[in-house]
């Protein structure tokens, strides 16, 4: 079964809940006196989707106004970005149209927006009405759903959502799941010669990188963090 | 989860996680001491600035509650800055290691025994030194008085992975220049999520977005084997950024100046003498001395270096005096007033910045060391020193051929590291050999009699071995081995081998006199006893008991169980006054 890593961050205001909905999703369980998170935490899951395993890379981001400038660390080169209001606040929902305006501008260009109004268990405090963000989500094409970290509902849908629109490797290639694969066969493949052909007559660094440019840019929907792979080839030793 | 080392998805400072201890106090994190995990990897975050006023000066040291001595503080902020002007505008990165002082301080990491214990020796956490990894940026900034925007960042920590370290300033850096504290606190935090460094282990080290991938070494490598081969065995996905390694550097590109006497240095290195490399800038002189000591890998280069080295450092003085010989330490430095004050010492490389002759790297010159008093000292090896085994040309001509081959620089630093690894296993397998036969024979392990002795090493008698198991068996270089041994065992570098030896050979001899006490029939010893002398082999066998505990001795936990029935068995063929006692004891 052909494995795909996909990176995925969660934005949202303070307190709105991203630690939870990742910790509901990853370890199922909720804490109801959660810290706040400092930078990011990143957390890691595997779901089965059709017939592929999707690798969840998972990086839970500070909502904390003074983080506010390293989201872009996280939602670089992401496949997914989860963006987080609370249904019981409405200032939070304001908050996830800047963020959504944000990822326009500077985010990956094909990444797959979700939003989710976290805490709908609490719907007697209710402040943004849920027609108004689906239809703001619609607007936008963005994933919506309802969702309590605590009551586990719609967690699990959430992921599975996005699961289905990121494109597939079969319709799409070269897509984001095989792209780090073929990138180590690449390097192994070379690796290999040098030891074959007596240390001679074998790439040079600057033509592997090219290699490795082109490649990096022909894949549109690459998830990973380009620049880096493409200045910091891994050193091989033979 | 995934089965995979990845980072544990319990950041500090969560109560309430699966539950451990039954009610946590809000805002008590899950790890037992906060930064456990964190402190690992690092002691500390320094952010070391030029006040107008003051000079360089330490602005931020991180986590917090991280104390540093006001000796040390000093000394990193005069490492963390070039010591000599430099005109050069931007980035650069370098090494430093400096001396502990103010004894032994409890860090937030607990035991350091378990990763030693796995470790190569070459990789252990140092105990007395920590290393320092430098982000430098000089910029020109006319908001600021002095015109220029000068700043390091500083990773502290007691492990020598300078690949690792280097990177991942590389990465975090230039982020922390923009974005400042926040962006510190976001990457300590994640690095306190990094699950541990344990040897033999490929981890996924989250920072920043990224995922650095990564191999810790562990003492049962196959020394020279491909670290890549070794992660294509564990079959784990791909990630971002591999890193082929967490400590080695690109060999090839540090010596270039000085192929042609790799011979010289890798005997100067493994004699332990004094040497003081001259370079340029901190980075190319941190390099050049890292790359020396790792070229005696896997034997452990005993003695002190210092990477990067300024005349404000503490330990200055005590490397300068005259009135003492110059002491067994590489020293690498950049300002010129060294050439003047450490004249005395017996070696120096002074290198220049990487000149070409042709499509070749210019190499040094061996020079007199009479030449060295003029101001501008020109690049050479400054030094009397003639090498006791020729230098090997068919490796220098390989390199050479490589060079105007364009072989890539990794593949060059894999021939030379793999020509370094074989020329130090051939010395030193002929002393392995014989310090493995001066331990007791199996039979003279008795358990009613104290272990043998290791038998003494008689320096003699391995020169004779060499004649017919010399070093000419596994190596074609011609030259005075005996002469080379004979000035070895004057090192630092064979005390330190003799003794981790010696030190290993006595833990087995104590395992297996446990295992021969295992065997015995201890019920026949005791029947013609006194009561003296049973009391006596209970306390013996306890002692040894916690012995093998605290030493970690190479014991089955089959073996310590069967020691323990033991003791309960002589307890209970005691008088019951005698067992209240004992058991008591």
């Amino acid at each position: 079964m052909a494995l795909r890593e996909l990176k995925v961050c969660l934005l949202g205001d303070t307190g709105v809940g991203k630690s939870s909905i990742v910790w509901r999703f990853v370890e199922d369980s909720f804490d109801p006196n959660i810290n706040p998170t400092i930078g990011a935490s990143f957390m890691t899951k595997t779901v089965q989707y059709q017939n592929e395993l999707h690798k969840f890379l998972i990086w839970d981001t500070a909502g904390q106004e003074r983080f506010r400038a390293l989201a872009p660390m996280y939602y670089r080169g992401s496949a997914a970005a989860i963006i987080v209001y609370d249904i019981t606040k409405e200032e939070t929902f304001s908050t996830l149209k800047n963020w959504v305006k944000e990822l326009r501008q500077h985010g990956p260009p094909n990444i797959v927006v979700a939003i989710a109004g976290n805490k709908c268990d609490l719907n007697d405090v209710r402040e943004v009405m849920e027609k108004d963000a689906k239809d703001y989500a619609d607007s936008i094409h963005a994933i919506f759903v309802e969702t309590s970290a605590k009551n586990a509902i719609n967690i699990n849908e959430l992921f599975i959502e996005i699961s289905r629109r990121i494109p597939s490797t079969d319709t799409n290639p070269p897509s984001s799941g095989s792209a780090p694969n073929l990138l180590c066969d690449i390097l192994k493949h070379f690796t290999l010669s040098w030891a074959k052909f007596e240390l001679c007559a074998v790439p040079t660094d600057c033509a592997l990188q090219t290699i490795l440019k082109v490649y990096v840019e022909s894949s549109t929907c690459f998830t990973e963090a380009e620049p880096i792979l493409v200045c910091d080839i891994p050193r091989m030793h033979v | 989860m995934d089965a995979l080392c990845s980072a544990d998805p319990r950041p500090r400072g969560r109560p309430g996680e699966p539950p451990v201890c039954s009610c946590p106090e809000p805002g008590l994190g899950a790890s037992p001491l906060p930064w456990a995990r964190f402190s690992a990897w690092l002691e500390c975050v320094c952010v070391v600035t030029f006040d107008l006023e003051l000079g360089q000066a330490m602005e931020l040291v991180y986590p917090y509650d991280f104390r540093l001595t006001e000796k040390e503080k000093t000394n990193i902020c005069y490492l963390s800055f070039p010591d000599s002007y430099s005109g050069g505008l931007g980035d650069t990165q370098f090494s430093f290691r400096l001396r502990q002082s103010g004894g032994q301080r409890n860090t937030h990491f607990g035991d350091d025994g378990e990763y030693n214990r796995e470790a190569p020796l070459t990789l252990q956490r140092e105990s007395a030194h920590y290393f320092g990894y430098v982000y430098f940026r000089q910029v020109k900034d006319s908001s600021m008085k002095r015109g220029y925007f000068q700043k390091s960042l500083v990773l502290v920590s007691r492990l020598p992975y300078v690949n690792l370290f280097q990177s991942l300033l590389q990465l975090i850096a230039p982020e922390y220049f923009d974005k400042l504290e926040p962006c510190l606190e976001a990457v300590c935090n994640e690095i306190d999520q990094w699950p541990p460094p344990v040897p033999g282990q490929t981890l996924n080290l989250p920072v920043m977005g990224i995922v650095i991938q990564v191999r810790i070494p562990s003492r049962v490598d196959k020394p020279g084997s491909s670290p890549l081969k070794q992660f294509n065995q564990e079959n784990l996905l791909p990630a971002p950024l591999v890193l082929p390694s967490v400590h080695e550097l690109d060999l090839f590109r540090c010596f270039q100046p000085v192929l042609i006497h790799i011979q010289m240095l890798w005997e100067l290195m493994l004699l332990g003498e004094p040497i003081v490399v001259m370079a340029p800038s901190p980075t190319i002189s941190s390099e050049m001395v890292l790359a020396l000591t790792s070229c005696l890998a896997p034997l452990k280069y005993c003695c002190d270096y210092r990477p990067y080295f300024t005349i404000h450092d503490s330990e200055f003085k005590e490397y300068t005096t005259r009135t003492q010989a110059p002491p067994n330490i590489v020293v690498g430095v950049t300002n010129p007033f060294f050439i003047k004050t450490l004249q005395h010492w017996p070696h120096l490389l002074r290198i220049g910045e990487l000149k070409m002759s042709g499509d070749l790297p210019k190499q040094v010159k061996v020079k007199k060391l009479t030449k060295l008093k003029t101001l501008d000292t020109k690049p050479g090896i400054y030094t009397s020193y003639k090498t006791f085994l020729h230098k090997d040309k068919t490796l220098i001509k390989r390199l050479l051929k490589g060079i105007q081959r364009k072989r890539p620089s990794e593949v060059q630093s894999a021939l030379l590291r793999r020509h370094l690894l074989e020329l130090t296993q051939s010395f030193i397998i002929p002393l392995e050999h014989y310090i493995a036969s001066l331990m007791p024979l199996q039979r003279a392990i008795t358990p009613w009699k104290n272990p043998p002795q290791i038998r003494p090493f008689r320096q003699e008698d391995f020169m004779k071995t060499l004649e017919h198991a010399g070093p000419q068996l596994t190596c074609v270089l011609k030259g005075d081995w005996l002469g080379l041994y004979r000035r070895f065992f004057k090192s630092p570098n064979f005390d330190g081998w003799y003794r981790q030896r010696h030190k290993e050979m006595t833990q087995k001899l104590e395992a297996l006199h446990l295992e021969a006490i295992c065997e015995a029939n201890i019920v026949a010893w005791m029947k013609d006893k006194s009561e003296v002398e049973i009391v006596d082999l209970v306390l013996k066998l306890r002692e040894k008991l916690i012995r093998a505990s605290c030493h970690h001795l190479p014991v089955k936990e089959e073996t310590l169980q069967r020691v323990g029935l033991y003791i309960e068995t002589i307890i209970g063929s005691l008088p019951e006054d005698l067992q209240t006692l004992l058991h008591h004891h």
